[in-house]
């Protein structure tokens, strides 16, 4: 287990590294002078010349990126061009707003989807089933945002329920969060609690008509205990793989939700720095983004290997 | 002795449409008593299955079951309480444990098998958990698993087949139900491993008063273990009685046909099997009189006057037939006697091919950048001979390599080292048009009729494809004639020639592939398993469909087969195979008689024969063990780890095949005197070169 953790941190990093590389070139193809950008247009040739040295652009591009990616691993990604300030400093409370929306939204799309499912697949051919399932197919379509409008002009524009926008960590005020938190959260997650309602349903019957499941009712369990010990310990095993592939949907899903709504997360600063080509920010965010969701897909083939014993680890 | 168990006109339907409904089980009245064992034996479709289901009630919805079942120590018809209610769960595990067919699916992947046997413990005896632990334990010990306790820890995907069938016995039994049905649970094991796991059955039921169910197509398994055996055919019951009246007395004609239509090990080989005609009964699509009416020689206008009943016919002899008794003895009078004579054959002395020290490996990778860590040994040095005409033989048990060695005879594989020479020519270096001619001459016939058939493709195209590849056919009408031709040689209306595959029954998609096989007028046919996915009554029309073949074609066949006795009945001579090792070579006849090998010896005497009384007669030979991984190939013979007359010389050095004169070759050290006495004293050298 210890080995192929290492191995699969081992292949994780050659892909972070691989990506912030190919982001790093950005600089060189990108038609913005990052010495202008940086300090303005109205600049002296001397200043330009020392700006550009300050930037280390005379140097060749392998060191340049060695220089970068060492400061990029002490906590220094450079200085935005628009806003003047650490990039780090500019990115850090937007990305934890944004990681919180998308690690709840799977939080809520997982336990919903698959207790959905689960009930659907139970209850295979009644009306819950037939319901769920056409409901399912529906949401699974629906683009977030369009649920996010849809919801705004239910909950805001008609009845003044819920605050159109902004957002409220829950430990300022935990009242007001959830309000606010309410409709955003609801937007992102529906068409991930409907994929996964589908795929726990579709799993869930293939391994219903599997012998061990006959042999466990032959054994005299009670209905519960085999579809939650022997039905669902099964079926969950592909469904837990579409995690790390979802957390990413999630994340790119977030910044059109965080849009609608005004949250101030990555979302709006991703669109307002591709617009100037404010390079440190656009590569800070490719990089992070690259680590949270290697990281995702870590975490599911460890839960892979752990809920599925057949599959071996050499 | 005491009910257990009574069933009282059990009907199990499922739907077929919105209207319809079909009874897989149609009045099925039985009872089980303490401490015997029962033989449910029928065909696919019987409903065998489908009614020791029923009387569990694991029958899920859409299907429905009828009927009434009496279970000792509970009140009443249990059927009437429910299928979820906590009665009929008592029942299920608690009071009858069932073991199912496939052992490879049959577990829990995802939980360790000392979870599931505990399980079944807290249900019904309702132990605290490190008890029941103990008593799992306990359990796996008493099935003979060795090393328990870490076993406990494991996951079935670490077990092989035949331990996890010990697994799901230690399972049931570890609840102590009274009554344990076994539904086919050894059809898919190698036949040692089956006559171990039916003994140690035997013995458990013996030990706890224990009332067995052996479920089975296979009518030697009901004659060695059963005490009393049901009958069936198309959901009904159509004769029970003890296990000798029976045999000694069968009446129903479905009885009788399916004693005639098995080859025995015992049997001389002088006559053809007797089929059952036509084809296994669709349940979706059954008379509402004898099911048994359009296949039986015996048929009447009064048989197609309703559903017939039960008539007793001795003690404990119940039939179900139109006709009495009498008239069904004095039918069989006149009927029989015109049981056929095998056709003559011509052997000539001409050798078709032949196989000179045969090896063929296959590489393990590992890791992540797939280095090969060693090799798999799946054909190890064989040599062996067809003449042209002949029928040879290949038996040996899952892992001993006869399919690899067919594969290679085909050249789907490129031997890793050895010649194959055919009329010859060597076909392990033939390559391009040389290649293509020698395969015009040599064609196969496979295991599964249902996968080694495009869906796609019509009859007619699958017969005449190697017409066409092979260029034996000059224009429309030519071929056209010819598929006919092969349709009709194989037995079948070559009006079908534009239907599907699906369109046809499993023995009639067999007899297809047969066709496409002789199409190119081939010299050899390797059949690789060609009947083991076939009805018991099919079998026998497939057999005797290929040795009229034989006879009248003069093809060779290389039959390869797991089933001893089919691989004797329409063999000329037999290899024995172990571990990719040929460990005995012997004309049919004389193998069965008398075995050199001790392999051999336990293999033939772990078939039973499908009469009781010369069954029992039979030495018995217990086989330890279970056939090892081809990865872990000892450094001697390849059999000394399971052999009881194994000597320290076994476990170092490996015994060649040596001549034992009247065409038998054996591979044991065992015979090594004799045949030095013969050969002088060549054997050392010989030594040297393994």
């Amino acid at each position: 287990m210890v080995k192929y953790i290492s191995s699969r941190i081992g292949q994780m990093l050659v892909t972070v590294v691989l990506v912030s590389f190919f982001t790093y070139i950005l600089v060189d193809i990108m038609p913005k002078d990052p010495v202008y950008a940086l300090y303005g247009p109205n600049i002296t040739q001397e200043e330009y010349e020392a700006g550009y040295r300050a930037l280390d652009l005379d140097k060749p591009l392998l060191v340049r990126y060695g220089m970068w990616a060492s400061k990029v691993l002490r906590g220094d990604w450079g200085t935005s061009y628009k806003h003047h300030m650490q990039v780090w400093k500019l990115l850090a409370p937007k990305i934890a707003v944004t990681l919180y929306l998308s690690v709840l939204s799977a939080i809520v799309s997982f336990a919903v989807g698959i207790l959905l499912g689960a009930v659907t697949a139970v209850k295979r051919g009644k009306w819950q089933d037939t319901v769920l399932t056409f409901l399912a197919n529906l949401c699974a379509s629906l683009p977030s945002f369009v649920v996010a409008l849809g919801l705004l002009y239910l909950f805001c524009i008609r009845s003044q329920l819920l605050p159109t926008s902004g957002f409220t960590w829950p430990w300022v005020d935990f009242g007001k969060h959830v309000r606010q938190l309410a409709m955003p959260l609801f937007a992102l997650s529906l068409s991930g609690v409907a994929s996964i309602c589908r795929q726990t349903r579709s799993s869930m019957l293939e391994v219903i008509r599997q012998d061990y499941i006959r042999t466990a009712r032959s054994k005299g369990l009670r209905e519960r205990v085999v579809i939650v010990g022997h039905v669902m310990r099964n079926a969950l095993v592909p469904v837990i793989t579409l995690l790390g592939n979802r957390l990413a949907y999630f994340i790119g899903g977030a910044m059109f939700v965080e849009n609608v709504f005004s949250i101030p997360g990555t979302g709006s600063l991703m669109v307002q720095s591709i617009n100037f080509m404010d390079v440190p920010v656009i590569q800070a965010f490719v990089v992070l983004s690259a680590v949270v969701i290697s990281l995702a897909y870590l975490v599911t083939d460890i839960l892979y290997v752990a809920v599925d014993p057949r599959i071996s680890l050499d | 002795m005491k009910t257990l168990v009574r069933a009282e006109h059990i009907v199990t339907t499922f739907p077929v449409d919105r209207k319809r409904r079909f009874a897989a089980v149609d009045g099925v009245s039985l009872e089980l008593r303490r401490g015997e064992i029962v033989g449910l034996v029928g065909e696919s479709g019987s409903g065998k299955s489908v009614t020791s289901m029923s009387m569990l009630q694991l029958i899920l919805p859409p299907g429905k079951v009828e009927g009434k079942v009496f279970v000792d120590g509970f009140e009443g018809d249990t059927l009437a309480f429910g299928a979820d209610s906590d009665q009929v769960r008592q029942i299920r595990g608690g009071k009858i444990g069932m073991i199912f067919q496939e052992p490879m699916t049959s577990l829990d992947p995802v939980l360790t098998v000392g979870r599931q046997i505990q399980e079944n413990i807290m249900t019904h005896l309702h132990l605290p958990k490190a008890e029941a632990k103990a008593r799992a334990v306990e359990m796996m010990k008493a099935v003979g698993i060795p090393d328990p306790e870490t076993r406990f820890g494991q996951y079935p995907s670490q077990f092989s087949g035949g331990m996890r069938q010990r697994i799901m016995i230690a399972m049931v039994l570890a609840a102590e139900p009274d009554v344990l049905i076994a539904d086919e649970a050894t059809t898919a094991l190698d036949v040692t491993t089956q006559a171990l796991i039916l003994d140690l059955i035997q013995d458990l039921a013996r030990q706890r008063d224990l009332t067995v169910v052996i479920v089975t197509h296979n009518l030697g398994l009901i004659a060695r273990y059963a005490d009393r055996i049901y009958v069936m055919y198309g959901g009904n019951i159509v004769e029970s009685a003890e296990k000798y009246e029976l045999f000694d007395h069968p009446i129903h004609p479905y009885t009788h046909g399916l004693l005639a239509a098995v080859p025995r090990l015992d049997a001389g080989k002088r006559h053809m099997l007797v089929p059952i005609e036509g084809l296994p009964p669709n349940p979706a699509d059954l008379p509402p009189y004898c099911k048994f009416y359009d296949r039986c020689p015996y048929r009447e206008e009064a048989c197609t006057q309703g559903p017939c009943a039960l008539y007793q016919a001795g003690e404990g002899h119940f039939v179900r037939c139109a006709l009495t008794q009498e008239a069904l003895a004095d039918k069989r009078g006149r009927l029989e006697g015109v049981r056929r004579l095998m056709p003559d054959k011509t052997v000539s002395q001409e050798i078709c091919l032949e196989v000179k020290d045969l090896r063929m490996d296959f590489p393990i990778y590992r890791g992540l950048l797939k280095q090969k860590v060693g090799e798999v040994h799946a054909v190890d040095g064989i040599s062996l001979h067809v003449h042209a005409g002949e029928t040879l033989g290949v038996v040996g048990e899952s892992g001993c390599g006869k399919s690899t060695l067919a594969k290679c005879v085909m050249r789907a594989l490129k031997p890793t080292a050895g010649q194959i020479l055919f009329h010859g020519e060597d076909l392990g270096t033939l390559t391009g048009r040389k290649l293509k001619r020698a395969r015009s001459k040599l064609s196969m016939i496979f295991q599964d009729p249902f996968s080694s058939l495009d869906p796609r493709q019509t009859a007619g195209s699958i017969v005449g494809e190697p017409l066409k590849i092979h260029g034996l056919v000059r224009d429309r009408a030519q071929y056209d004639a010819r598929v006919d031709e092969l349709l009709r040689i194989v037995g079948l209306d070559p009006t079908f020639r534009d239907r599907l595959p699906r369109e046809f029954s499993g023995g009639q998609r067999q007899r297809l592939g047969i066709a496409r096989a002789l199409a190119s007028e081939p010299d050899m046919i390797v059949c690789d398993e060609p009947i083991s996915a076939l009805d018991v009554s099919i079998q026998a029309q497939v057999i005797n469909l290929l040795i009229d073949l034989q006879a009248r074609l003069k093809i060779a066949y290389l039959f390869i087969a797991h089933d001893l006795s089919v691989v004797k009945h329409i063999s000329d001579r037999i290899v024995v195979m172990y571990l990719g090792r040929v460990v005995e070579l012997a004309p049919a006849e004389r193998l069965y008689e008398s075995p050199l090998h001790p392999y051999t010896k336990a293999l033939l005497s772990a078939v039973p024969v499908s009469d009781p009384h010369v069954d029992l007669a039979r030495e018995r030979i217990e086989l330890r063990g279970e056939v090892p991984s081809v990865m872990d190939h000892p450094a001697g013979c390849a059999f000394c780890g399971r052999c009881r007359y194994a000597m320290d010389r076994c476990r170092t050095e490996a015994p060649m095949l040596r001549d034992q004169g009247d065409g038998r070759q054996v591979a044991c050290f065992l015979y090594e005197r004799e045949a030095g006495e013969r050969d002088g004293r060549e054997g050392g050298t010989e030594h040297g070169e393994a």
